[in-house]
């Protein structure tokens, strides 16, 4: 795991400890709160998701000291608050400078819809869909196979093969699709960085 | 502290059609449950799915590309999502049958006891036969389905830019023609690609001189002196300044030097095709 380099190697380090005693443990801790965090400033609307996450990172890092001492509960919900207070400061922003109709949207889809991006992500689809196992594999390409109502039917026929639940397949792939998602964007930032 | 939520509720979340009070709510138990984070990711994944099946009603679309249209996240988690769904129905498509297992022969069984001697080298030419026989076939499918792949690739991403629940292109990025069919034509119009780097798409507006409606659209395009020819389903007419045109984009990257031919044609609702009107243009640009 890579440090953030805003903050002093001491406190990223009572960061992760405060997350969990065993520091493998809070190492992965630390990525899920991440991706969380970038996921709600995403739903938010926020113009840009991981450096706001970055930022409540960074502010709850600034008191670690304290909060070692004196806050009780689950972590994550004081993680929580700090980044709903910056929602509700870049809304208050938003609102104030700029009308949301002037947000220049089609920078972001240009950034989108750039063809060799999309060629770089089909090639990582391609090489992440090879990490995985042939049971997996099968599993991904059985189940997004079909659509609309056919869905439906293939999904539950697959999930009777399989022995378990409808609901315990879409868990399962659920699963393995944010892992794949996660292979295909490093990739392809590899990809598209070497140029 | 797993709390219960509605597939409603997570749907309104999901579409920013949500008060502030149950947005917290939510948002807390997707960063502090495991569970109810799981929940909240398959009622994405769902949205997501039903957006790229076209089955969201048009509010929900409407909501749906305001909320995941906006950061590079969701933009790229869309894109991803229908990557991964095209590859693995294309994969579906182009599954290649498994051959099925040589069976012993009778002629095996006849040289099996009383001569094992001649048993041992029966069996090593047979099995060198099989593999070979093997490795041949693997790299003959494999051939086949990569061209397969490549040109259901291609003609995917002509099927996906032509969607109309694809999101349009900048229009910095969009080089229109307006193209009259030949037939019409007197002394033609310039039909040239003029370039540009930033061009990504190349529009095509057909004009369609005929009376007769049809439930649909289809082109087949090629370029002049190819044998390879792609075709697009599933077009429409619409009524345009300059007439009732079929509308038709072709990302530029697959546009190479030289003269194309258009064939656009009515289908019926029976899948008949009617009578078709051709177009052309030029690419004098060696690439984009």
């Amino acid at each position: 795991m890579r440090q953030r380099y805003e903050l002093p190697p001491e406190s990223f380090d009572e960061l992760l400890a405060w997350l969990d005693p065993d520091r493998a443990v809070a190492a992965d801790l630390y990525l899920e709160l991440r991706h969380s965090l970038v996921k709600i400033f995403a739903w938010n609307r926020c113009s840009d998701p991981d450096g706001m996450a970055d930022e409540t990172l960074d502010r709850v890092a600034k008191q670690i000291g304290r909060l070692k001492v004196t806050y009780k509960g689950n972590p994550n919900l004081f993680f929580y608050g700090v980044a709903n207070n910056l929602i509700r400061e870049y809304q208050k922003k938003i609102k104030t400078h700029v009308p949301i109709e002037d947000v220049d949207l089609a920078n972001e889809s240009a950034q989108e819809t750039d063809v060799e991006l999309s060629l770089a992500r089909e090639k990582c689809l391609r090489t992440c869909l090879q990490e995985l196992s042939r049971e997996r594999q099968d599993l991904v390409l059985g189940y997004y196979s079909k659509e609309k109502h056919a869905k439906i039917d293939h999904r539950a026929e697959m999930a009777r093969k399989l022995g378990i639940s409808i609901d315990n397949l879409r868990v399962r792939m659920c699963r393995i699709r944010v892992a794949l998602e996660d292979c295909i964007e490093k990739c392809t930032d590899k990809l598209t960085s070497g140029k | 502290m797993t709390e219960h939520l509605t597939d409603i509720e997570l749907r309104q979340f999901l579409l920013g059609d949500i008060d502030e009070g149950k947005r917290e709510r939510i948002e807390k138990l997707f960063i502090s449950d495991s569970e109810s984070k799981q929940r909240i990711l398959i009622a994405e994944e769902d949205l997501i799915e039903d957006y790229l099946d076209g089955s969201l009603s048009p509010t929900q679309k409407e909501q749906f590309l305001a909320q995941y249209g906006y950061t590079p996240q969701h933009l790229r988690r869309l894109q991803i999502t229908r990557l991964i769904k095209q590859h693995a129905m294309t994969a579906a498509r182009a599954k290649v049958v498994d051959v099925p297992a040589p069976q012993r022969s009778s002629f095996v069984f006849r040289l099996w006891p009383p001569n094992m001697r001649l048993m041992i080298p029966a069996l090593a030419v047979l099995m060198i036969a099989v593999i070979v026989g093997v490795i041949w076939l693997s790299r003959f499918n494999r051939g086949k389905f990569e061209e397969v792949n490549q040109r259901a690739s291609i003609e995917r991403e002509l099927a996906e830019i032509n969607s109309t629940t694809n999101p349009p292109a900048p229009p910095s990025q969009v080089f229109s023609l307006v193209l009259p069919p030949v037939s019409v034509r007197g002394v033609g119009p310039n039909n040239e690609v003029t370039r540009n780097p930033a061009t990504s798409v190349l529009e095509l507006h057909l004009l369609w001189p005929q009376k007769q409606e049809f439930s649909s659209y289809r082109i087949t395009l090629n370029r002049v002196a190819d044998t390879e020819q792609l075709t697009i389903n599933g077009l429409h007419v619409q009524d345009e300044k300059s007439g009732r045109a079929v509308i038709v984009k072709i990302p530029t990257h697959l546009l190479r030097r030289g003269s194309y031919q258009v064939s656009l044609s009515g289908v019926g609702d029976d899948g008949t095709i009617g009578p078709s009107e051709e177009y052309t243009f030029a690419n004098p640009s060696k690439s984009y």
